[in-house]
């Protein structure tokens, strides 16, 4: 028999997958736009040979008005076929695709909805195209890259995350247990809070140049270069933001748990600072810690892809504007893998307040 | 602790900053220290640099004549960025204006009736859960590979505002609920009086200062929003393609790249962090312009939030008996209304000289 927690769990994973996949969804909106006719090509022949006998020769290809060179292709291959139909350089002169107003289209958007899931289920999670000179690409399947950029992010983001998570509170006491302290740390978290990420990220890489020109040699890395990867510059960026959430939520907390008339009652009991610091007000501060920790760990995957694109870093979060490539196809992918730790640790902060918090208090 | 004085000062210096932000979305473009409707490129220059006349391409760096810096142009980044305000901020307000638009009646109709609630919240964890960033660069990517770039413009301004608008309808729909339980609002309820009336009448004006302060709040995260999306090239504002030559010493090597016709602050970015190794002032300038409007409203923000939890620390006489502040707003209104026929003057009577812009420390010749 399923108790109401069991029942609570289930439908709060039900909820986390719906909304995953929503964000899946979503992501790919742009896929429904048409602005092409989806299903037909105009091919030109050379007129010794037959229109028909050309366009036989594609499979799947059907002959839909010869005199205007019209050709009718399987619904949403027109770049496929295009291709096809363009390689044929001994038949076919020229082939285009029938340009049309651009528009949703709902049924495009549909297909290309399942022919995405499908190609994930076989394990196509997308390609990337390079570009090693204007005229000449290369597109490889992201499948080989995943690893090496999943391993590339994670070497930084989960350290960063919990190296802000550990700065944020530590700095929350120190600014509790000494007041003047505390103000300087204010003015800090009011100014922090202020910087746009990318803003943090430049300042820091231009912290690096300067130390580099101190030194007359490089000491920090402030970009990918082959195989050197960056490492203080995103570790900072992601470490900084977060840290500055979790010391505001926590000082507001603590500030507000010291005015508890319990606070009062345990001094009158004779209980000292200390002692009514961490055995009373930190316990009681801990919903407000779970209630900011989502939202930071959401704010340092955000700091984490601008970190990775301004450092040129082959990761999952910069590695389709890294200047040598030219096109992906692979970013539903990886947003989902990107989107998927944020989500758990809604699911996750969200499960632990309902097991620990024991009251709850009036106003939103 | 503050004191009275301290914090009144700050409070008076935050609405000094917001009207002095105001004024430069207004009239950015006419108090600029080059004229901003009429910037010829510039190109191959004689200049001295360490003691030495040598030629040199833009963009130069920050100097006396260009406080920031030039760009790519030669167009002095002062300019551009003043010229850029109104449309960055112009933006922002819009699509925040709109967001609160859709977000509050949806937010306070599903809080006092209930019905919808459940929904809002979804979406509103749906929209929260991941950065917005991740949502929305993945749909533009697609959409830029697609369509023309003045084609894309409208389907991001309408992305934006769609992915801001259930957090604040959820936060309003909790607002909402809150109050609903309130006995004035149930006997309300009681003497048959109707949801929008329990809305209009009972519930927003215990709301009033919540909307403002909640509509600063959204109007950073917007900004902040801007910044992200410049990284990932991904923009508003127009932009025209311009032919570059690499530096003379390191011989010419055409480049092409589209530039902010506008000086709009996030295409500046975006154009600023490609260059940041070579160029960083650009980046810089225009990501200090966008840091010091968040700063600003964020101070603001916070004088009003204390400005309504401790109002008898802020008294006032009720502003037409008060002389001192009368006579201020009579004096900005004077002023800006001589600046405004002033420089409705200086376009009808300019004539533009077929000439380059150049810089006057500039020299010819060796």
């Amino acid at each position: 028999m399923l108790g109401g927690n069991d029942v609570r769990f289930g439908k709060g994973l039900l909820l986390l997958f719906c909304v995953w996949i929503s964000i899946f969804a979503i992501s790919q909106i742009d896929k429904g736009m048409e602005s092409q006719v989806p299903d037909r090509l105009i091919v030109y022949v050379y007129r010794v040979y037959p229109f028909e006998d050309v366009v036989k020769s594609v499979p799947g290809a059907l002959v839909l008005d010869a005199d205007q060179s019209l050709v009718q292709v399987p619904f949403g291959k027109t770049q496929e076929y295009l291709k096809r139909f363009q390689e044929d350089k001994v038949h076919v002169v020229e082939a285009e695709a029938i340009f049309e107003k651009p528009h949703f289209s709902l049924l495009l958007y549909a297909y290309s909805l399942k022919n995405t899931f499908v190609d994930m289920v076989h394990g196509q999670w997308g390609s990337i195209t390079y570009r090693f000179t204007p005229s000449l690409t290369r597109t490889y399947p992201i499948d080989s890259y995943l690893k090496q950029m999943f391993n590339v992010t994670c070497s930084y983001l989960f350290p960063a995350l919990f190296a802000g998570l550990m700065l944020g509170y530590g700095c929350a006491l120190l600014a509790v247990w000494l007041p003047k302290v505390g103000k300087l740390l204010d003015a800090l978290h009011a100014l922090i809070l202020g910087i746009p990420d990318f803003f943090l990220v430049l300042l820091l890489q231009m912290g690096a140049i300067r130390v580099d020109v101190a030194m007359h040699h490089s000491v920090i890395l402030i970009m990918q270069v082959n195989g050197d990867t960056p490492y203080l510059i995103p570790f900072l960026a992601i470490l900084i933001l977060p840290s500055a959430l979790i010391y505001g939520a926590v000082r507001l907390a603590v500030a507000r748990e010291w005015n508890e008339g319990y606070v009062q009652t345990a001094y009158a009991k004779g209980l000292n600072r200390t002692h009514v610091f961490f055995v009373h007000l930190l316990r009681n501060t801990r919903v407000d810690l779970f209630a900011i920790m989502p939202r930071a760990v959401t704010v340092s995957v955000g700091s984490m892809v601008v970190a990775e694109i301004m450092t040129s870093i082959f990761g999952l979060g910069g590695y389709a504007m890294n200047p040598v490539i030219d096109q992906v196809t692979s970013l539903p992918t990886t947003c989902l893998l990107l989107s998927f730790l944020p989500l758990t640790a809604h699911f996750l902060f969200g499960a632990l307040r309902k097991r620990i918090v024991v009251q709850t208090k009036e106003g939103a | 602790m503050q004191s009275i004085r301290m914090k009144r000062f700050l409070y008076r210096l935050s609405w000094v900053l917001v009207f002095a932000l105001l004024f430069l979305m207004v009239f950015g473009n006419m108090v600029t220290p080059y004229p901003s409707d009429h910037m010829e490129t510039v190109g191959l220059v004689n200049m001295k640099v360490n003691g030495v006349m040598t030629y040199a391409w833009p963009p130069f760096p920050p100097s006396s004549q260009h406080l920031l810096g030039t760009d790519h142009r030669g167009f002095d980044l002062v300019t551009l960025l003043f010229n850029g305000t109104s449309y960055t901020l112009g933006y922002a307000l819009a699509i925040t204006a709109a967001r609160f638009g859709l977000a509050v009646p949806l937010g306070m109709y599903a809080g006092t009736t209930g019905r919808g609630r459940g929904l809002v919240s979804i979406l509103q964890l749906s929209s929260t859960a991941v950065p917005p960033l991740l949502i929305l660069f993945p749909i533009m990517y697609g959409l830029n590979h697609l369509l023309p770039p003045d084609q894309t413009g409208i389907y991001l301004i309408v992305l934006l505002i769609l992915v801001g608008v259930f957090p604040v309808a959820h936060q309003f729909a909790e607002r909402a609920a809150f109050f609903n339980d309130k006995p004035f609002v149930m006997a309300s309820r009681a003497m048959g009086a109707s949801t929008m009336r329990i809305i209009w009448a009972h519930q927003m004006p215990h709301l009033r200062s919540e909307l403002f302060y909640a509509f600063l709040t959204e109007l950073v995260q917007v900004l902040f929003l801007f910044g992200q999306l410049a990284i990932v090239h991904v923009f508003l504002g127009g932009s025209d393609s311009v032919i570059l030559t690499d530096a003379v010493q390191h011989g010419p090597a055409a480049e092409s790249m589209r530039l902010s016709v506008t000086g709009e602050w996030s295409a500046m970015i975006a154009y600023g962090v490609k260059q940041f190794n070579s160029y960083p002032w650009i980046a810089l300038a225009a990501g200090g312009f966008l840091c010091g409007a968040i700063l600003i409203l964020l101070f603001f923000a916070k004088q009003m939030q204390r400005r309504f939890e401790q109002p008898h620390l802020y008294p006032s006489k009720p502003f037409v008996q008060n002389k001192p502040r009368l006579l201020l707003v009579g004096a900005v209104c004077v002023g800006l209304l001589t600046l405004l026929v002033w420089d409705t003057g200086k376009h009808a009577m300019k004539t533009y000289p077929d000439t380059t812009m150049v810089a006057p420390d500039l020299q010819d010749g060796p």
